[in-house]
């Protein structure tokens, strides 16, 4: 998927899913300033893995900060937690 | 000891979410049974009859952090306890979370829905996709509990009381007695069941659910010899329980006293009720406001219309009481709300008994002759100035609790 795909796909379920209108969701946006928590960013994984099966692990979860975190996790342009430790 | 009165109430039934609504229903004899669409499909099940509380949304105002972790019984819960702080005047007050507040509440279990959900995907799907991190929260036991905490920011003690038939009782019992015994000034206190298929199944395989699926207007007839079964409704009840002194020093407009309160267990059989237990619970709970039977004017029956619920609770009542006290049972206008039937029935016996009458026992037309002979109050609304009534409820697992209410503080 294109980092447009993704961003797309990110603001269909958030919008969806955390009641954000899709202007509020731009790749700098941080997940504090959109009033996100740790539980909306499980939810947000198990919504990206239903729709793509991407899966995300405990420690990428654990770093991502921005919506841009997740699509270059997503598009393999960010390396994963997992990676960053071999 | 403290006094201990009720400074709000809220409740949310199968014939209204406020007492006007459900007065003139009763007023009307009408009840709140429904054949419910889409049960059909469940093979084996023999009912079809359930009594859901009609247009119940989760509010759109409340914020999305809050409401994520509820099931539907949550939200009832929550629901009714906005309602009954809104009426004690407590809403947003400092004191709720300054440790002044705890809640005591409960449920038969969590929110089926949310059960439901999470057993499809693990056992049918053997699969954890889609299952979000707000799943397990709404069907844990003390979900309404640890909802009404989170929602209202409550910072004291967290009673669940999830004990089936008793769980809003119990909620207001245990309530009254963390004020009673000094642990806080205010607790927000009942119960709420969420209408789900799989409690319908479990009275279904007891052949203790109404198959009435005919006639919903005519089901369930606690006491009568015709009766069928109970049928399953859902709903909420919340009790804003207040340290006397501390409600009229901030000049609260107080509703009713808690007198009372006593629970036991027949611990004898896990589903048969026992009247040896029913009749002990009453003494003790005359015992705990220091009253004679005679003391009591009303008598409200927990009273489902199951043949053995029904002719024990009569004996053990009339044990108790004699033949003379007034009876009636709520739930042949409003089914059996299991863990919120305790809450519910208290909330509007106390309405009742402000109001002057209580409700008959709808759909008795002939008492079973194996009932004890009672003043079941019958066809009409009884005119009835009382200033002190009982509330009975009975569980699986042979849990009993008897609640008293008094009108004059």
């Amino acid at each position: 998927m294109s980092p447009t795909d993704v961003l797309a796909l990110l603001k269909r379920i958030m919008v969806r899913e955390f009641d954000l209108t899709e202007d509020a969701i731009q790749l700098s946006s941080g997940f504090e300033e959109l009033d996100m928590d740790s539980i909306d960013a499980v939810d947000l994984a198990v919504s990206v893995e239903e729709e793509i099966g991407f899966q995300f692990n405990t420690d990428d979860l654990a770093e991502l900060r921005t919506i841009q975190n997740v699509v270059d996790l997503i598009c393999g342009t960010r390396r994963s937690a997992a990676q960053a430790t071999e | 000891m403290k006094r201990v009165v009720v400074t709000g109430m809220g409740g949310l039934c199968s014939l209204g979410s406020d007492w006007k609504t459900v007065r003139d229903a009763l007023l009307a004899g009408r009840n709140g049974t429904k054949v419910m669409p889409g049960w059909e499909h469940m093979a084996g099940l023999k009912t079809c009859l359930g009594a859901p509380v009609p247009d119940f949304e989760l509010p759109e105002s409340w914020p999305r952090k809050k409401a994520r972790s509820m099931g539907r019984d949550s939200a009832m819960a929550v629901r009714a306890t906005e309602i009954a702080l809104e009426g004690a005047g407590l809403l947003g007050s400092p004191e709720l979370s300054d440790g002044t507040t705890g809640v005591s509440y409960g449920s038969t279990a969590g929110s089926p829905g949310a059960l439901d959900t999470w057993a499809e995907s693990f056992y049918q799907k053997n699969s954890l996709s889609g299952i979000g991190a707000n799943q397990y929260v709404r069907f844990m036991s003390h979900t309404c509990a640890a909802n009404l905490a989170q929602f209202f920011q409550l910072r004291g003690r967290v009673i669940p009381t999830c004990s089936a038939c008793t769980s809003g009782s119990q909620g207001i019992g245990y309530g009254y007695e963390a004020i009673k015994y000094g642990h806080h000034d205010i607790m927000v206190a009942g119960g709420a069941e969420e209408l789900g298929l799989m409690d319908v199944a479990v009275f279904d395989i007891l052949f203790a659910a109404s198959t009435r699926n005919d006639q919903p207007d005519q089901t369930p007839r606690p006491f009568d010899v015709a009766r069928d079964g109970l049928v399953c409704s859902e709903g909420a009840a919340t009790f804003i329980l207040e340290e006397r002194e501390h409600a009229l020093a901030r000049g609260a407009t107080i509703h009713a006293e808690v007198l009372g309160f006593a629970t036991n267990c027949d611990g004898r059989h896990i589903t048969n009720p026992d009247a040896g237990g029913m009749e002990k619970v009453m003494r003790l709970g005359l015992e705990s406001a220091a009253l004679a039977p005679e003391a009591i004017g009303y008598v409200n029956a927990h009273g489902t219309a199951t043949e053995v619920g029904d002719i024990a609770e009569s004996q053990a009542t009339a044990e108790v009481f004699g033949k003379g006290v007034p009876v009636s049972s709520l739930k042949g206008f409003l089914g059996h709300a299991l863990g919120a039937c305790g809450s519910l029935e208290a909330w509007l016996s106390i309405e009742m008994m402000r109001d002057g009458w209580f409700a008959p026992n709808r759909g008795l037309e002939e008492v079973d002759p194996r009932c004890a002979e009672l003043d079941y109050i019958r066809d009409e609304p009884r005119k009835l100035e009382t200033q002190i009534l009982m509330s009975n409820n009975f569980a699986f697992g042979g849990i009993n609790t008897s609640l008293i209410f008094g009108r004059d503080v």
